[in-house]
């Protein structure tokens, strides 16, 4: 798992870090995504936008192993990360969601952790007793600092997670996610139950991790789309009941000023449905 | 401001003004109505004059409720008067919910405390006591219960909560239904039946002693579905997107269990287990058939019959006599004491594990 770090420069260039191949996705015997392929270059944010019951969630949900934790979930097709499929028989799913942090749409912080022991919590719980003290102090204030979260809490760290507000929370969440180091950020509607502020707060934020994370969002909201990605992927259905597809994907800028699919233009003007 | 003095206008809407304002009862009018009632009660028990052979107290609380309904239809008008009459219903109801409660507790009391010292509960037993006569203690019932529930509470804690957590987080298919299937099996044995399975299967068939241990198993059998039930309530209860976090971060199921999962729901699993445990300690019944009776202590939890709270007062009110009751009534007391140490430790470290906001 070691191969990015010792790669050379020019290769990573040219590599994706993340590639969907042929990628359907069942909960049980139901097709909930058909057929995606997809490329997503390393420290680029793409944003996946689409109707509700598309599948964008169940995409992303898959790019770190959690859609098998919902009971019957599986998928057909590659998932490959720096090269390597994920979905290998001999992966070990827990090792890939260590490189690959995700933001949930509600905040999630533990109830019954402080904030200090929700940044370390993936440290802390993935092995006992390894790292030390001053360690996690370190890792407490550089992941804190890196969420836009340290001078507001600086001072109550021992506090519980649980009485910060929801915009801090999802930060916290934000700082817990990127304490363990991941290599890919997913994030997964994170500013839907935030306020404006608490928005902007989180969209700076993607803006400067994008340059030591590849991150993808997925969002309901366009403007959030054009400001935040680089690349944005546009999922639709055809109907109820059937699977999502990938429509089009593209650079940004592309697909809000010139899409070349007839469904994304009906989308992004607000023609849709 | 000039604005602001209109706020409390009514509004007119055509020719009849939207009116916000009502008339209202005045704030002591429940009060007045109760005491409206109890007049009423009063009366019905001195002078004997009653409707359709009801009890004074009947008819206080029937008077209370037609009073206050009535007063209310008058003054506010019909929501307000359901409103009022519903509101009345439960705070009844939950008096009357309580009066067998605080009747049985005040009893025990005061039958109980003439008896009731340290040295009746820690030093003195029933050994070479005439058992018709006064004098004697609990000393070895106390010694008997604590040690039967504690060594049921140990069995019954762990194998009880792994159920719950097997359940809650790994069951899924047949196994899974058909443990939930024979949890709620078991939850409805009657303790007797509990009591004549060790009987039959651990001292009969399979030949050991009676013995506190042998009554310690019967009582496991009563614990185990209430410790699964509440745990697994309470596990259940835990938010997924908890464990989705945990598992996101790269966290091992297991850990996201122990660290996660348990230490959310764990102020819910103590109160559970409380509960369990204060339900089995009265348990008689099976102590009977299992371990029988016990005028002395016995400290050997494993080899012959060992005194119990339950079985002491069974023994003793079956002696019949002034003092044997006495002591009966004592024994209950101590019993009560005992459990509701239980629940007060158990309020005590589930409030403290409980997850905090601030």
């Amino acid at each position: 798992m070691n191969s990015t770090s010792t790669m050379l420069p020019d290769s990573v260039e040219t590599k994706n870090r993340i590639e969907l191949e042929d990628l359907s996705i069942f909960y049980g015997d139901f097709m909930a995504v058909e057929g995606v392929n997809l490329q997503v270059r390393p420290q680029s944010v793409m944003s996946f936008i689409g109707p509700s019951g598309c599948g964008k969630s169940t995409v992303l949900r898959s790019i770190d192993r959690m859609h098998e934790v919902t009971p019957g979930a599986h998928i057909r097709g590659r998932v490959l990360l720096d090269g390597e499929d994920i979905y290998a028989p001999n992966v070990d799913p827990v090792l890939v969601r260590r490189m690959i942090g995700m933001v949930f749409q509600r905040p999630n912080p533990f109830p019954t952790m402080s904030i200090y022991e929700n940044v370390v919590a993936g440290m802390k719980l993935e092995r006992s007793g390894r790292s030390k003290k001053s360690h996690f102090d370190e890792v407490v204030e550089r992941s804190l600092r890196g969420a836009n979260l340290w001078e507001e809490v600086k001072d109550r760290l021992n506090r519980p997670g649980a009485g910060l507000s929801g915009g801090q929370q999802q930060r916290l969440c934000i700082a817990r996610a990127i304490a363990v180091q991941p290599e890919v950020l997913l994030m997964d509607e994170p500013c839907s139950a935030l306020d404006p502020i608490s928005t902007l707060a989180i969209e700076d934020l993607i803006h400067e991790l994008k340059n030591q994370y590849t991150i993808i969002i997925v969002t309901h909201n366009m403007q959030q789309a054009a400001r935040v990605s680089d690349e944005t992927a546009f999922f639709n259905l055809s109907g109820v009941g059937q699977p999502g597809q990938l429509i089009e994907v593209g650079p940004t800028t592309e697909i809000f000023s010139n899409p070349k699919n007839q469904q994304t233009e009906d989308y992004i003007s607000g023609r849709f449905g | 401001m000039a604005l602001r003095s209109n706020v409390h206008e009514p509004i007119a809407m055509g020719d009849d003004p939207l009116r916000l304002t009502g008339q209202r009862l005045p704030r002591w009018a429940p009060l007045a109505s109760v005491v409206a009632g109890v007049v009423i009660g009063l009366a019905v028990q001195i002078t004997g004059i009653t409707v359709v052979g009801l009890a004074p107290a009947v008819m206080a609380v029937l008077a209370f409720l037609v009073i206050y309904t009535t007063w209310t239809l008058a003054v506010e008008g019909r929501r307000h008067a359901v409103d009022r009459l519903a509101t009345a219903l439960i705070y009844s109801a939950a008096t009357l919910a309580l009066v067998p409660l605080v009747w049985i507790l005040i009893t025990v009391v005061v039958q109980g405390i003439s008896v009731l010292s340290p040295q009746f509960l820690f030093v003195d037993t029933m050994r070479n006591v005439n058992p018709r006569a006064a004098g004697g203690g609990v000393a070895h019932a106390v010694l008997g219960t604590v040690q039967q529930v504690g060594i049921a509470t140990l069995i019954s804690v762990p194998v009880g909560l792994l159920t719950a957590i097997y359940l809650s987080e790994y069951g899924r298919g047949r196994l899974a239904r058909s443990i939930n299937f024979f949890v709620d099996v078991m939850t409805g044995i009657p303790s007797i039946v509990a009591g004549m399975f060790i009987y039959t299967f651990w001292i009969l068939t399979l030949g050991f002693p009676q013995s506190g241990f042998a009554a310690a198993l019967a009582l496991t059998i009563l614990m185990i579905p209430v410790v699964v039930r509440s745990a697994e309530e309470m596990l259940r209860i835990v938010p997924n997107e908890l464990r989705e976090g945990a598992l996101a971060l790269g966290i091992p199921k297991y850990r996201v269990i122990l660290k996660v999962v348990l230490p959310t729901a764990i102020s819910g699993i103590i109160t559970g287990v409380m509960l369990a445990i204060a339900r089995v300690t009265g348990e008689t019944a099976p102590l009977l058939l299992t371990t029988f009776l016990a005028q002395d202590v016995n400290w050997n939890a494993f080899d012959g019959s060992q005194a119990s709270l339950p079985t002491f007062i069974w023994d003793q009110i079956a002696r019949g006599t002034q003092s044997s009751l006495d002591r009966a009534w004592a024994g209950a007391l101590a019993l009560i004491l005992i459990v509701l140490t239980f629940y007060a430790t158990a309020r005590i470290l589930a409030s403290r594990y409980a997850p905090k906001e601030r």
